[in-house]
């Protein structure tokens, strides 16, 4: 078993940590909305956005910043939400939302999409068409005698993770080279396409709703299913639960902007070394930092070597492996 | 009054039977302790009369009603589980943990009550290890930690309590005390103590009952000092006998 410790204890209190975030939430999506290859002030960002003032900042803001924005800020909160559900599914601190391979069964679905040319509009309902298709193979294989363990669900997750990769490299091998540059951005997530949609803010308030009221019996499910079952928890519907919530989050995050790396993995366990490990706090906290991590990413990728816009995953992989080693060296030993 | 019984009892691991048609009754504020050799089937034991394992034929009765027709929460506020090992992988409060013994009983979603925390703070007092309320369990030695598993079962309040191996990873003056102590919440509490140990002196120091446990069905249980003879233990653990 694979442990992450803290050395020390240095409790924040999660109301006031959820305030905090909530306010760097408008921040960040206040720096994404002003900066760009036309940079707008606070000032004349607010006027656009509460006056209708038909002027081409308005136009940038409203038409083109705004959706991307919400994306990048829901796409990250659904990542960080199914990561926190994923790791205590599987009580693996290492866990995050691809582990069982629900973005390699989208991957595929999409990068075939793309090699019979299938309009762009349409991918994300092949990437979701294709995650959920993967979930239930996993979850059908995983099953054996009507048991179900954790173990046995990560050891089958890994194993058709390691499947759709090696259809993944078979598709990229045989794709002719006008697809293959899509192709990679898709699988390093990108939100240069991304359409913003009504369902998308529903799904990730519903899934964080759902996931809410569930956090009390996660936080026993912590520790183990025998513990959970001795202290009343049923255990066997929890997890059935917690996995299909976690992998259609998952699924969701993947067909709006691909396969974005990192945010899953790192956010509950930045807020579990802020002091709390509740669920009642990481939950919406995950959802918060999430958003507010990729919407940031999602900015510096815009604008840091501009006017070539960099695939999202890159920046999340630059800006969370230097976060995930610090935290490693002043918080955690593994 | 709360009386555990088993009725006719059987349960398989597969389709291989480890016991059957037992016929025990574990009464209010009785010491229970379970021995044999590993792998005769003492946790599986254990966990099927906590209501956590399949039964493969019979009955497990709390009073007269069949404790799998309690409702996970009520059956765990009458029963708790001490387990042999537990998961930790996220880093979380001394406090916190112990205070997941009240879940059976909590159905305010916001926050723990003022009693709940109370409860909890007194169960890592009885221990020993209040001064280590907000500390992460993961920075715990084992012994700590068995200590706060069992301050969470304390937590838990049920009138039956089952420990498989509760001294584990304790020292000889840790199992002493963690031994006597619930011998002192059994007779104080009238709780009904049923415990997996491997030490036969323990037993018979701590214990009022004792349920041998062998290969092929082999069962016997009854008072202490009628069960744990030497003719019982040659036949349960021929290989010990010339030490014993």
């Amino acid at each position: 078993m694979v442990t992450l410790t803290i050395t020390k204890t240095n409790s924040h209190s999660p109301a006031l940590l959820t305030i905090v975030f909530l306010l760097a939430s408008l921040v960040s999506i206040m720096i994404s909305l002003s900066l760009g290859s036309v940079s707008i002030s606070i000032h004349d960002l607010w006027h656009s956005l509460f006056s209708h003032t038909q002027t081409i900042q308005e136009t940038i803001i409203i038409q083109m910043r705004l959706p991307r924005t919400l994306c990048a800020f829901i796409t990250g909160g659904l990542l960080a939400l199914s990561g926190a559900l994923m790791q205590t599914l599987l009580r693996n601190p290492l866990a995050d939302p691809y582990v069982l391979g629900i973005s390699g069964g989208s991957a595929v679905a999409t990068l075939i999409a793309m090699m019979l040319g299938i309009v762009s509009s349409f991918l994300n309902l092949w990437a979701f068409i294709g995650s959920v298709l993967s979930m239930f193979l996993v979850l059908e294989l995983s099953r054996s005698r009507n048991q179900w363990s954790s173990l046995r669900l990560l050891l089958t997750g890994v194993v058709v993770a390691t499947g759709w990769a090696a259809l993944i490299s078979f598709i990229l091998t045989i794709s002719p080279e006008k697809n293959l540059r899509s192709m990679l951005f898709w699988l390093m997530g990108d939100l240069n396409y991304a359409q913003f949609s009504l369902w998308q803010p529903i799904i990730l308030f519903a899934g964080l709703m759902i996931s809410l009221i569930l956090a009390k019996p996660l936080n026993i499910l912590s520790r183990g299913d025998l513990a959970a079952q001795s202290l009343g928890v049923n255990t066997k519907k929890l997890n059935i639960i917690l996995y299909l919530l976690s992998s259609l989050l998952t699924a969701c995050a993947v067909s709006i902007a691909g396969c974005i790396g990192f945010v899953g993995l790192i956010i509950p366990h930045m807020l579990r070394l802020m002091g709390n490990s509740d669920h009642r706090f990481i939950l919406p906290a995950s959802v918060l930092l999430g958003g507010i991590l990729l919407t940031l990413a999602d900015t510096l990728a815009r604008t840091v070597m501009s006017p070539l816009q960099l695939p999202v995953g890159i920046v999340t992989a630059f800006i969370g492996v230097p976060c995930f080693l610090i935290l490693l060296q002043r918080g955690y030993r593994a | 009054m709360t009386t555990l019984t088993t009725e006719k009892l059987s349960v398989a691991i597969r389709d291989t039977i480890l016991f059957s048609e037992i016929n025990l009754s574990f009464n209010q504020g009785e010491i229970w302790g379970i021995l044999g050799p590993n792998g005769a089937g003492k946790t599986t034991f254990l966990h099927t009369i906590a209501g956590l394992y399949p039964i493969h034929t019979g009955g497990i009765f709390l009073n007269d009603q069949l404790i799998t027709d309690l409702k996970p929460r009520e059956r765990a506020k009458k029963i708790g589980l001490l387990l042999q090992e537990n998961e930790s992988p996220f880093p979380c409060s001394v406090l916190e943990t112990a205070m997941i013994g009240r879940y059976p009983y909590q159905k305010n979603w916001f926050c723990e009550t003022k009693e709940d925390k109370a409860l909890a703070m007194q169960a890592l007092e009885i221990v020993g290890i209040k001064s280590l309320a907000h500390r992460s369990v993961l920075q715990l030695s084992g012994g700590e930690k068995r200590r706060l598993e069992i301050a969470t079962l304390l937590t838990q309040d049920s009138n039956i309590l089952l420990l498989d191996e509760p001294t584990n990873h304790l020292d000889m003056q840790q199992q002493l005390s963690i031994l006597s102590l619930l011998k002192k919440i059994s007779r104080q509490k009238k709780k009904t103590v049923i415990m997996v140990l491997h030490d036969i002196h323990a037993i018979k120091k701590f214990c009022d009952h004792v349920l041998l446990l062998g290969f092929n069905n082999l069962n016997k249980a009854g008072k202490t000092e009628d069960i744990l003879t030497e003719k019982n233990i040659k036949k349960f653990f021929p290989e010990m006998i010339n030490n014993f």
